[in-house]
């Protein structure tokens, strides 16, 4: 290595650490990171890059291998947890060994990131070894979202995904955009498209107004056309569903009993509002379309799918929202009223 | 007859709890001076159930599902938005039937 290469700009530093350039300006800041001036320009020593390196090898880290899904929950809230009640100052991502991520394991890992540097704390991704994961998280918007500057080229065969984005306010031209990309991406029934569309509308909605999180929500759709799946997620930080119901129904028991109660109805936040009829509606179509809707808050975890209610107590609580569509992209049935129950 | 153009009063993107909020005051606003509302959608996918409930979910509450029927007239709607709508009427009725009965 000559003497020139020794030494790495800002730019450069933050792509060797995979870091934005925001957090290594921080850690700079936070003299965790030693840098060299040289005239106007600031310099970083590859020496100083990977002594903080091997420092941050004693931090906690969370490991994501193979798949990274909703299943993979209670690693992520651990994480959270950990990062927030322990004040652990950097949370380390080790990506080495993860093949696959799912809308919602993105958007978990993305909230675990945010809720990380909103409290002053620090992030590092492990790259991931598989080459074609690494393409992958481009191509669904991991790196974008985080400002690291990645050039992996985007092959025309990857899977089409509706890039992770934190929406402020409900935007019906990004709607329109996702179906378009959706439909043009993947055979898809209209019936199908349709579902998609007013989840997306709903769901983003939804966690507009009863989160009431001053922080968006994050929005991740994806489609795997091997497994006929279309995802949908969207996932907010806010007070959680049971939370958003205290007033309405202050006898709930726990969160499951929240979100199952959250589903029917006429089901809302004020019982003086006639409202509460979102989640109730989506799911009703998303069964007709042998799909499945996942509701993550607080303790609870719900799975509805066709009749079945599948119920888990997380030990750890997710405080915010997760709600997860699936829908089977061949379905060509859509909910339909008989005849009798039809005003127009 | 008053006509409503969706796509004039709200623009191409329309959906939202706020868009159906204006459109259902709008025709409350309207309901006694006029025999009927034409509600031109214009092909415009909605897939919005907060707008459609904002609008017809709520005009429940107030009237019967055979007076909407009378008074609305939907035109060029998407045949899926048209199920969703006649979905949300339904679940409202049958809440509003159920707030009737506790009140007997």
């Amino acid at each position: 290595m000559d003497s020139e290469s020794k030494v790495l700009n800002v730019n450069e530093a933050s792509e060797f650490l995979k870091i934005s350039r925001a957090m290594l300006y921080r850690l700079i800041k936070d003299g965790q990171i030693k840098t060299i001036k040289i005239g106007d320009l600031t310099k970083i020593a590859i020496e100083e890059l990977e002594r903080f390196i091997n420092a941050q090898s004693q931090q906690p880290a969370i490991k994501v291998k193979g798949v990274w899904s909703r299943s993979n929950l209670e690693d992520a809230l651990l994480a959270v947890q950990r990062a927030t009640d322990e004040k652990v100052g950097l949370v380390i991502i080790d990506l080495s060994e993860a093949v696959f991520v799912t809308p919602t394991g993105l958007a978990m890992l993305c909230s675990i990131i945010d809720r990380t540097t909103w409290r002053g704390g620090n992030v590092r991704i492990k790259d991931p070894q598989n080459e074609e994961f690494k393409v992958f998280l481009k191509s669904i918007g991991f790196w974008d979202y985080l400002h690291i500057a990645t050039s992996p080229d985007i092959p025309k065969n990857i899977e089409p995904n509706v890039q992770l984005k934190r929406l402020q306010n409900l935007d019906i031209a990004l709607t329109g955009k996702l179906v378009e990309f959706i439909e043009s991406s993947i055979s898809v029934s209209p019936g199908v498209s349709y579902v998609l569309s007013m989840a997306h509308n709903e769901l983003i909605e939804n966690a507009m107004v009863h989160s009431q999180s001053r922080r968006g929500c994050l929005v991740c759709a994806q489609s795997t056309p091997k497994s006929k799946l279309l995802r949908l997620t969207v996932l907010d930080e806010g007070q959680g569903i049971r939370s958003s119901l205290m007033e309405s129904y202050p006898k709930i028991e726990n969160d499951i009993a929240a979100i199952k109660l959250a589903v029917q109805e006429g089901v809302g936040a004020r019982k003086t509002e006639d409202r509460g009829l979102g989640l109730h509606e989506i799911l009703k179509f998303v069964k007709v379309n042998d799909g499945e809707l996942t509701i993550i808050s607080g303790h609870g975890k719900v799975i509805f799918k066709r009749e079945e209610v599948l119920e888990e107590k997380l030990k750890t609580n997710w405080s915010g929202t997760i709600v997860e569509v699936r829908l089977n992209q061949d379905k060509e049935s859509f909910y339909r009223l008989s005849s009798e129950e039809r005003t127009f | 007859m008053i006509n409503i153009n969706i796509k004039d009063h709200y623009g191409k993107e329309i959906g939202g709890r706020e868009a159906g909020q204006r459109l259902r005051l709008f025709l409350e606003d309207n309901w006694s001076s006029t025999d009927r509302f034409e509600v031109d959608f214009d092909q415009n996918k909605i897939a919005s159930i907060s707008f459609f409930d904002e609008v017809f979910g709520k005009l429940v509450f107030k009237y019967a599902p055979s007076e909407l029927k009378t008074k609305l007239v939907l035109k060029n709607i998407d045949p899926l938005d048209k199920e969703l709508l006649n979905s949300v009427i339904n679940d409202r009725s049958k809440g509003k039937n159920k707030t009737d009965e506790n009140l007997k």
